[in-house]
C-alpha cells in the first residue's frame, strides 16, 4: 500500500490506548467500524474476537461490535464500549470495570414521538421481543406513553416461531406494531410473515432500521450504523479523558426513513412534515 | 467531541500524517465490499442479525454457567415440550448425573449421582424457591406438585451438595421448579392429551401482565390406568394454583401465590388419598428478600393390613440480604425460621411440633480477572440434634475465554425425618403361605438419631465454543451416619404364635462414591439441536446391608435431536441406564438377596405442527414413549417397582 502512495507514506502509527474488536467481517459491522475511525480521528488497533485476542499492552479503551466481541473477557482495567450486540448485555458480574452500551434504539420518549408525527392517530402501539435486554425499553415505552392516550402493549414470546401466534392475537388490539433489532425474533421468514400480515390487516409496521424498509415496514425509527460507531468513539474519548459516562449511550442522529407504498398498502396516510422530514424515503 | 490523547509512540507531525493516510486507508478499505457487494441493504441487516442471533443462542447466560460455585443444568419449557414428558420426572432423564426412575405409572424417583432408591430423600426439590417435600418422609410426590408442565418455565438441578444455601436434605443436589410469570404467558393455554391406558392429562393456564401488576392462574388434571395392570386405575390428580405480583417501583416487589393439589393413587396393593396446598408471600427491596410460606399436607393410606393418615403444616420464614461491599466482593447473608406441625396415628402420641433454625453467608471474590471464590457457611439448629455446620467452597479459574474450571468442596447433611424420630405403630399381621404364623411388627423411633451427612468433592471443566457448550465434572464423595432401619427378631412363642419383629432407625455405614459426567450441547441453530451426555459412578458400601452400590448404575448414556422449522416440530431423545441390583426378599431374612433390574432403553419421539393462518395458535401431536421395546422396570417390582411398556399419545393444544 505504501508503494501505491509513492512511497512516501509513514508507517501507520495506532493509537495504543483504544482497540476495536469485531465479531464478523460483515457489512453493517463494518459501516460502524468506520463511523469509529471518523469519530475517534486516528486509527486504532482493530482485532477480531476470538481465542487469540489479545489487546495492545496500553489499551485502556476497548470498542467491541457484535455480541461475539462484547462477551469476549477483557480485564476489569479495560474500559468495554459495545455496541451492535443487540440482546446481549454485559452482566454486572463484570463490574470492576466500566462498561457502556452503545443502543441501537433510540430512547423510548424520543421513539414514540417520532411515531406519533408518523402516525398521529396511533392509540395502541404493539411491541413484540424476545430477549429479555428488550424488556426495559418494553418498560420505557409503557412509562414514556403514560401522560398520553396511547397504549403500549409489550409482549414477550419465547421464540421466534411464536410470531404468527402474537400477531394473531394482537390482530384487534393493535394500531401498529414496532419492531426492535432483536436477534432472537427477527429473520428472513417473520419479516416476510410481517409483511403479509400488516399488508393484509392493515396495520403498519415499524423498525429501528432504514434497511428493513424494503422488507415492507411502513416506516423505521433508528439509528445507522455509521452513527452508532460514531457514537462509540465519543464514549472511547470521554473515557480515556476520564470523563463520566453512563451504561448506555445514545447516537445523537435519529433517522427516521418511510416507505410510502407500504404505507399506503395499509392505508396509513403520514402528515406531509413527517414525510419532509424523512431521511430516508422509499417510493 | 473530546481531544483524543496523543499517540505515545508519535510526534505532532507524525500524527497529522498517519490521520491523512488512515484516512485514505479507510476510505479505501470501505470501497472494497461496497464495490463487490451485489446484496441490498436488507439483505444484509438481515445477515448481521442472524449473526447476533448465533452469539445470542450459543452465550445465554454465558457468566453464569461459568462462573457459577456448583455443577447446574437446566432443562428450559422448550425442552419439556420438545420431550414429550407427561410427567416431571420423565422430564428430567436427559440430565447428566440424575437418575429419574418410574416406580409405577404416577409415581417417579429423581436421584442425582446414585444413592437410588424408591422413595429419595437426599434431593431436595423447590417449586419457585418453595419446598415440595413431604413432611413425613421428605420425599417428593411429584404428582402432587401444583403446576402442569405447561407453566414450567424452566427447571434448573444443582448437583452436589447445596446445605450451604438450603439446609437439610439437599444432599446430593438440589431441583429447583420455576414458573412462567403472567407476563411470560401474555394469554391462555388449554391443552389436551390422551393416550393408551386410559390417560388424560388436561392443562389450561391463563396470565397476563397489566400494568404494574403480573397474574396467572393454572389448572390441571392427570388420570391414568396402571402400565401393568390394564383397566386398573393407577391414579388421578387434579391441581390448580394461582400467582399474583405486583411491581410497585423497579426496586420493590410483592408475590402472592397460593395452589393445591388432590389425588388418589393406588397399587396392587395399597391406595392412597393426598391433598397438598400451600400459601407464599415473597417481597423484595433492592437486595432484600423476604420470603414466607405455608404448606399444607394431609394423605390417607390404605393397604392390607394398615391405614394411616398424615397431617402435617409448614411455616417458614427466609430473609436475604446482599451486599457489596467493594466492587471484588459480594456478600450474601440469611436466615430461615421453619415450624413444622405434624399429626398422624403412625407417631407417637404428643409428637412435638419441630422449630428449625438455619443462618447462612455466602461471600464471592474476585481478587483478579478471570478468578472467582466462593466461600459460604451454613449453620442449623434441629430440635433433636446438635447446631449443624455446613460449609462450601468452590474456586472458579476462567483460564481462556469462556472456558473454565472449578473446584468445589463442601458439607451437606438430612436431618432425620420426623418419622425416623417419632413413629410409633404395632400391627400384627395375620398367618400367610410364607410365614405360617403370625407377625407382630413393632416400628420404634430414634429420637438420638445423628444427620447423614456427605463431604463432597469436585472438579469440573465447562466451555461455549460458539454453538458447542460442553461440561465435564469428576466427584467424589462420602456420605456418612446414614439412617437405615435395623431389624431385631424376637422368639416365637404365645397363642396363637407369634413373631415379634422390631423395627428401628439407626445410624450407621458410610458410602463413598466416585464418578464423573460429561456432557456436550450443539446448537445447529434457532431449528435445531443436538445434545449427548455420558454419567458414570461408582460406589462402594462399607456394609453390605447398605445396598447404594447395587442399586445406582454405574453407566448413563443420553443422546436426542431436535428440531423445529415453521410449524413442524420433531424430537427424540434416548436414555440407557446400566443394570441395577435391588434386595429381593423381605426384611425378616437372615440373608440378603438381590436380584437384578436389567439394563433398559427410554425411548421418547414427538412430532407436533403449529397451525398457521385461521388456525393460529393450535398445535397438534403425536409422541410414543419406548416404541418397539419390551416393558421393563427401573426399581425392581419388590420394591414397588412397575413394569413400564410403551404409550402412544396424541395431544392438542390451543393458545389464545
Amino acid at each position: 500500500m505504501a508503494t501505491l502512495l509513492g512511497g512516501s507514506l509513514p508507517a501507520v502509527v495506532l493509537a495504543q490506548e483504544a482497540a476495536v474488536v469485531t465479531g464478523s467481517e460483515l457489512r453493517p459491522y463494518q459501516e460502524a467500524v468506520q463511523g469509529f475511525q471518523a469519530g475517534f480521528g486516528r486509527p486504532v488497533a482493530q482485532l477480531k474476537a476470538g481465542s487469540g485476542l489479545r489487546l495492545p499492552p496500553d489499551a485502556r479503551v476497548v470498542v467491541a461490535f457484535g455480541g461475539k466481541a462484547a462477551l469476549a473477557r477483557y480485564p476489569d482495567a479495560v474500559g468495554l464500549v459495545y455496541c451492535m450486540a443487540p440482546g446481549t448485555r454485559i452482566g454486572p458480574v463484570r463490574n470492576g470495570g466500566l462498561r457502556v452500551k452503545v443502543r441501537m434504539h433510540p430512547h423510548p420518549r424520543d421513539l414514540l414521538r417520532r411515531l406519533r408525527e408518523i402516525q398521529p392517530g396511533m392509540k395502541t402501539l404493539v411491541m413484540l421481543w424476545v430477549s429479555e435486554d428488550y424488556a426495559s425499553i418494553a418498560d420505557g415505552l409503557r412509562e414514556a406513553a403514560e401522560p398520553s392516550d396511547l397504549r403500549i402493549v409489550s409482549e414477550r414470546l419465547s421464540g421466534p416461531d411464536d410470531l404468527p401466534e402474537a400477531l394473531r392475537r394482537m390482530r384487534a388490539k393493535a394500531d401498529a406494531i414496532w419492531l426492535p433489532l432483536d436477534p432472537r425474533l427477527l429473520n428472513e421468514d417473520n419479516l416476510d410473515l410481517l409483511k403479509e400480515f400488516s399488508w393484509a390487516n392493515g396495520i403498519p409496521f415499524y423498525t429501528a432500521s432504514a434497511d428493513l424498509l424494503e422488507r415492507g415496514a411502513a416506516a423505521s425509527v433508528g439509528f445507522s450504523f455509521h452513527d452508532i460507531g460514531h457514537a462509540a468513539a465519543q464514549t472511547a474519548l470521554k473515557i480515556l479523558s476520564k470523563e463520566a459516562v453512563g451504561p448506555d449511550v445514545f447516537p445523537d442522529r435519529i433517522q427516521v426513513g418511510i416507505n410510502e407504498a407500504a404505507a399506503s398498502k395499509v392505508g396509513l396516510r403520514i402528515p406531509a412534515e413527517a414525510l419532509k422530514g424523512a431521511d430516508r424515503l422509499l417510493p | 467531541m473530546q481531544q483524543a490523547e496523543k499517540p505515545k509512540t508519535a510526534c505532532p507531525g507524525e500524527v497529522a500524517a498517519v490521520n491523512r493516510a488512515a484516512w485514505l486507508l479507510g476510505a479505501i478499505w470501505a470501497l472494497g465490499p461496497v464495490a463487490s457487494s451485489a446484496q441490498s441493504p436488507s439483505t444484509e441487516t438481515i445477515g448481521f442479525l442472524a449473526e447476533e442471533a448465533r452469539v445470542v443462542t450459543a452465550s445465554l447466560s454465558p457468566e453464569r454457567a461459568s462462573r457459577a460455585p456448583a455443577t447446574v443444568y437446566v432443562v428450559t419449557a422448550e425442552d419439556i415440550r420438545a420431550s414429550g414428558a407427561q410427567t416431571l420426572w420423565d422430564a428430567l432423564r436427559m440430565v447428566p448425573g440424575v437418575d429419574a426412575m418410574t416406580v409405577d405409572t404416577m409415581q417417579g424417583a429423581v436421584i442425582i449421582r446414585g444413592l437410588n432408591r424408591a422413595g429419595n430423600n437426599r434431593v431436595l426439590v423447590l417449586l419457585d424457591g418453595r419446598t415440595v417435600l413431604d413432611n413425613f418422609y421428605d420425599t417428593v410426590n411429584w404428582e402432587a406438585i401444583p403446576v402442569t408442565l405447561e407453566e414450567i418455565d424452566r427447571i434448573e438441578i444443582m448437583e452436589g451438595p447445596g446445605s450451604v444455601l438450603y439446609g437439610s436434605n439437599a444432599v446430593s443436589g438440589v431441583i429447583n421448579i420455576i414458573t412462567k410469570a403472567g407476563a411470560q404467558l401474555k394469554g391462555g393455554l388449554v391443552s389436551y392429551t390422551g393416550a393408551e391406558r386410559n390417560t388424560h392429562l388436561a392443562a389450561a393456564l391463563y396470565g397476563d401482565r397489566r400494568g404494574k401488576l403480573d397474574y396467572r392462574l393454572g389448572t390441571g388434571l392427570h388420570s391414568a390406568d396402571s402400565f401393568a395392570d390394564a383397566g386398573r386405575l393407577a391414579g388421578k390428580t387434579g391441581k390448580f394454583n394461582a400467582a399474583l405480583g405486583y411491581d410497585f417501583s423497579k426496586e420493590s416487589r410483592l408475590d402472592v401465590s397460593g395452589g393445591g393439589s388432590n389425588g388418589t393413587r393406588q397399587t396392587a396393593s395399597s391406595f392412597q388419598d393426598s391433598s397438598f396446598g400451600f400459601a407464599r408471600l415473597d417481597y423484595r427491596f433492592r437486595d432484600t428478600r423476604l420470603r414466607t410460606f405455608w404448606n399444607t399436607q394431609l394423605v390417607e393410606s390404605r393397604s392390607g393390613v394398615t391405614t394411616a393418615y398424615e397431617r402435617g403444616n409448614t411455616y417458614d420464614l427466609n430473609i436475604q440480604q446482599g451486599l457489596a461491599p467493594h466492587a471484588d466482593h459480594r456478600l450474601t447473608a440469611g436466615a430461615s425460621l421453619r415450624r413444622n406441625e405434624n399429626s398422624s396415628d403412625l407417631l407417637s402420641p404428643g409428637t412435638p411440633g419441630e422449630n428449625l433454625l438455619g443462618f447462612f453467608l455466602e461471600e464471592q471474590w474476585r481478587p483478579r480477572e478471570g478468578w472467582t471464590f466462593w466461600v459460604g457457611a451454613r449453620v442449623d439448629k434441629h430440635p433433636l440434634t446438635d447446631w449443624l455446620l455446613s460449609p462450601r467452597g468452590s474456586m472458579v479459574w476462567e483460564f481462556r475465554e469462556r472456558q473454565s474450571l472449578r473446584f468445589s468442596v463442601g458439607k451437606a447433611f438430612r436431618n432425620p425425618t420426623i418419622l425416623e424420630s417419632y413413629l410409633e405403630t404395632d400391627l400384627t399381621v395375620p398367618p400367610s403361605p410364607g410365614y405360617p404364623f403370625s407377625i407382630r411388627l413393632i416400628s420404634s423411633n430414634n429420637r438420638d438419631l445423628s444427620p447423614e451427612q456427605m463431604l463432597f468433592f469436585e472438579l469440573a471443566y465447562a466451555a461455549r465454543l460458539d454453538r458447542l457448550k460442553v461440561q465435564a465434572e469428576a466427584f467424589h464423595y462420602r456420605l456418612s451416619d446414614q439412617i437405615v432401619g435395623a431389624v431385631s427378631i424376637g422368639s416365637l412363642g404365645g397363642a396363637p404364635p407369634t413373631l415379634p419383629v422390631t423395627l428401628r432407625p439407626m445410624n450407621g455405614g458410610e458410602t463413598r462414591a466416585y464418578g464423573g459426567e460429561l456432557a456436550a450441547e450443539f446448537a445447529a441453530g434457532p431449528w435445531a439441536k443436538l445434545f449427548a451426555n455420558y454419567s458414570i459412578q461408582e460406589l462402594k458400601d462399607d456394609r453390605a446391608s447398605l445396598l447404594n452400590d447395587r442399586s445406582s448404575p454405574e453407566n448413563k448414556i443420553n443422546a436426542g435431536a431436535r428440531f423445529r422449522r415453521a410449524g413442524l416440530s420433531a424430537s427424540c431423545q434416548a436414555d440407557w441406564v446400566d443394570r441395577t441390583f435391588w434386595r429381593q426378599n423381605d426384611v425378616l431374612s437372615s440373608t440378603v438377596v438381590m436380584a437384578k433390574t436389567p439394563a433398559y432403553w427410554t425411548i421418547n419421539a414427538r412430532l407436533g405442527y403449529s397451525f398457521p393462518g385461521r388456525w393460529e395458535g393450535l398445535e397438534a401431536a403425536v409422541s410414543v414413549l419406548n416404541p418397539f421395546l419390551p416393558a421393563r422396570v427401573e426399581i425392581l417390582r419388590e420394591q414397588g417397582g412397575e413394569a413400564i411398556g410403551s404409550r402412544l399419545s396424541a395431544t392438542l393444544s390451543y393458545r389464545f
